[in-house]
């Protein structure tokens, strides 16, 4: 019996090798610690916790605190996209609400801001916060936050629209299409945030290296700009006359590009068409019909059916749209997940709920309604109101626009 | 493999702290690492000793005796039954959590996946909603940040996500 043992024991040994070398190092230690648990434990152990546990686990120890930085990435794709959500008497709280385990989350604002506010839109995992000083016009700001780093940054406010305490909230959103924030130059030191009106044609962007408004008319330059977007460091607009053009920041020159195949938008005046940029491909959406932009063979090409993935549509002017991969946390694909957060036939309820458009007609259409905390009705006056998709992924990577 | 065919096949393992043990081989092929080792050496004598280096005897005791269930409960068709759950529940019960700790080590490195799964799960619902105060008295984890990483860490987590009650 001690021969077989011998030559047996080696052969184990190799093949003991070639299993996880890293956590047989820290078996081998023979620690004792519960601290010392091999990582690959702990990122089993973590599939199964919420965000909330698993940011508790990051506070435990110093060991555990690695583990939690190192695999905090490819926890949070595990995750389905959130449904940011403020209602209009919040105050103190915004709410996420994860749509894969119905698990509802919050988070507290700031006690600083004042008391009359509108968010703008939701970028780059930030929110836009419009902030008023009733008694004091030129005090107001915009303040820029990430709810979920805790990261925030002021602007002056935009120079239009003006007189905006004579604005009501519903009226004011409406004066605006959309807003976006990004990083900007080469090494993300500074950002950037710019803000399309609906009524006026006028780009207003600025940069916090000048923190200074700068407002490009674009009256000579056909239909208006509908949407942008941030793609491959560049910016990205759509028009009406669905042109599609790339914005360049320091000459501040619109130029668009001829491509092929471009579809005729209705000339609704307030249709929805949306520029998404996801996994280095621009797409276009007129929803239901969505177009990817091949910008090396220069057309537009209708997308019949999305693969493995999925489209998160955001609605309004909160506009956060994503293509991606559903799959990891058990999502449908192939589909358009479209958010929409007001009830037609009882706008005074804001009740959120999105829909679930398959690709594939055959396959049906779901509503899933979405139940938040309510404070009071929503009839508010000049109050929050957040209501936007949230890729918890990216939130901590801000979008970057080349200073070119 | 066994030259004998059907005759029940007895696998020798042996532990960091020289144990001997004897193991049906199906609760010892359970075992990843048990199992790749006579799939890679075909030819080994039937009693061949395979060493386990990194696991000692209380752990394996237990391990076993967790894979001898699991094994019987699938031959008769219970897998995932309320039988199962309730001999998990009798199991984990009885575990301090220094064994539990070292029972854990032990099915990694064999690499026994069902009993990994079971295993990750209870910790998992120690730590699902539990301050961090309670997961560290639990588990005898040290706080051993400084106090410059403890301000930083507490700074961060001003913007911490939190529950929110269902009422």
């Amino acid at each position: 019996m001690q021969s077989p043992l011998s030559s047996s024991g080696r052969l184990l040994e190799r093949e003991n090798n070639r299993r996880s070398n890293q956590a047989r190092r820290v078996h081998c230690k023979r620690s004792s610690a519960w601290a010392d648990l091999p990582q690959e434990l702990l990122e089993i152990i973590s599939r199964s916790l919420n965000i909330v546990d698993y940011q508790n686990l990051g506070r435990v120890c110093r060991s555990w605190r690695l583990f939690y930085s190192e695999f905090k990435q490819s926890f949070l794709t595990s995750h389905s996209p959130l449904i940011v959500y403020a209602s209009t008497r919040a105050k103190k709280y915004c709410y996420f609400f994860d749509i894969a385990t119905r698990m509802k989350y919050k988070t507290k604002l700031p006690r600083h801001i004042c008391n009359f506010k509108f968010c703008l839109g939701v970028s780059s995992g930030y929110l836009i916060m419009l902030c008023l000083k009733t008694n004091d016009v030129s005090r107001d700001y915009l303040w820029v936050i990430n709810p979920f780093t805790g990261h925030q940054i002021q602007f002056p406010c935009m120079p239009w629209p003006h007189c905006i305490e004579d604005y009501h909230d519903s009226c004011f959103s409406r004066s605006i299409f959309a807003s976006f924030f990004a990083s900007f130059g080469s090494q993300g030191q500074d950002f950037l945030i710019m803000i399309l009106s609906k009524y006026v044609k006028v780009l207003q962007f600025c940069t916090s290296r000048d923190n200074k408004w700068k407002q490009y008319h674009y009256y000579n330059k056909g239909g208006h700009i509908l949407d942008r977007v941030v793609f491959d460091g560049r910016i990205y607009v759509i028009n009406s006359d669905s042109r599609i053009g790339i914005f360049n920041l320091r000459s501040c020159d619109l130029r668009f590009l001829e491509l092929n195949f471009a579809p005729r938008f209705g000339s609704h005046f307030d249709k929805s068409i949306r520029l998404v940029a996801s996994n280095g491909q621009l797409f276009v959406v007129d929803s239901p019909k969505v177009y990817r932009i091949d910008l090396s063979r220069k057309e537009w090409m209708k997308v019949y059916n999305l693969g493995d993935q999925a489209l998160f549509l955001g609605h309004g002017d909160m506009m956060c749209s994503k293509v991606i991969n559903p799959s990891k946390w058990g999502g449908q694909s192939n589909c358009i997940y479209d958010l929409f957060p007001f009830n037609n036939k009882e706008p005074w309820k804001t009740i959120t709920r999105y829909n679930l458009f398959p690709f594939n007609h055959q396959e049906p259409r779901e509503t899933i309604i979405v139940d938040f905390p309510q404070k009071g009705e929503g009839k508010g006056y000049a109050s929050t109101k957040i209501c936007s998709w949230y890729f918890l992924p990216v939130s901590s990577s801000i979008e970057n626009v080349r200073d070119e | 493999m066994s030259k004998l065919g059907q005759a029940k096949r007895i696998i020798f393992l042996k532990t960091a702290d020289g144990q001997l043990f004897e193991v049906d081989e199906p609760v010892a092929m359970e075992f990843e690492i048990v199992k790749s080792f006579f799939d890679e050496n075909e030819d080994a004598a039937d009693d061949t000793v395979v060493p386990l280096p990194n696991v000692s005897a209380e752990p394996l005791a237990g391990i076993i005796e967790f894979c001898k269930a699991h094994v019987e409960f699938r031959a008769n068709g219970a897998a995932g039954k309320d039988e199962v759950k309730k001999f998990n529940a009798e199991y984990i019960k009885e575990k301090s959590n220094e064994q539990l700790k070292e029972l854990i080590l032990a099915a990694n490195y064999l690499n026994i996946k069902e009993m990994l799964d079971f295993l990750t799960e209870t910790i998992a619902n120690r730590l699902k909603n539990k301050s961090v105060e309670y997961v560290r008295a639990f588990f005898g984890i040290e706080n051993d940040f400084t106090p410059q990483e403890e301000e930083a860490v507490r700074k961060e987590y001003e913007w911490a996500f939190e529950g929110v009650d269902e009422d």
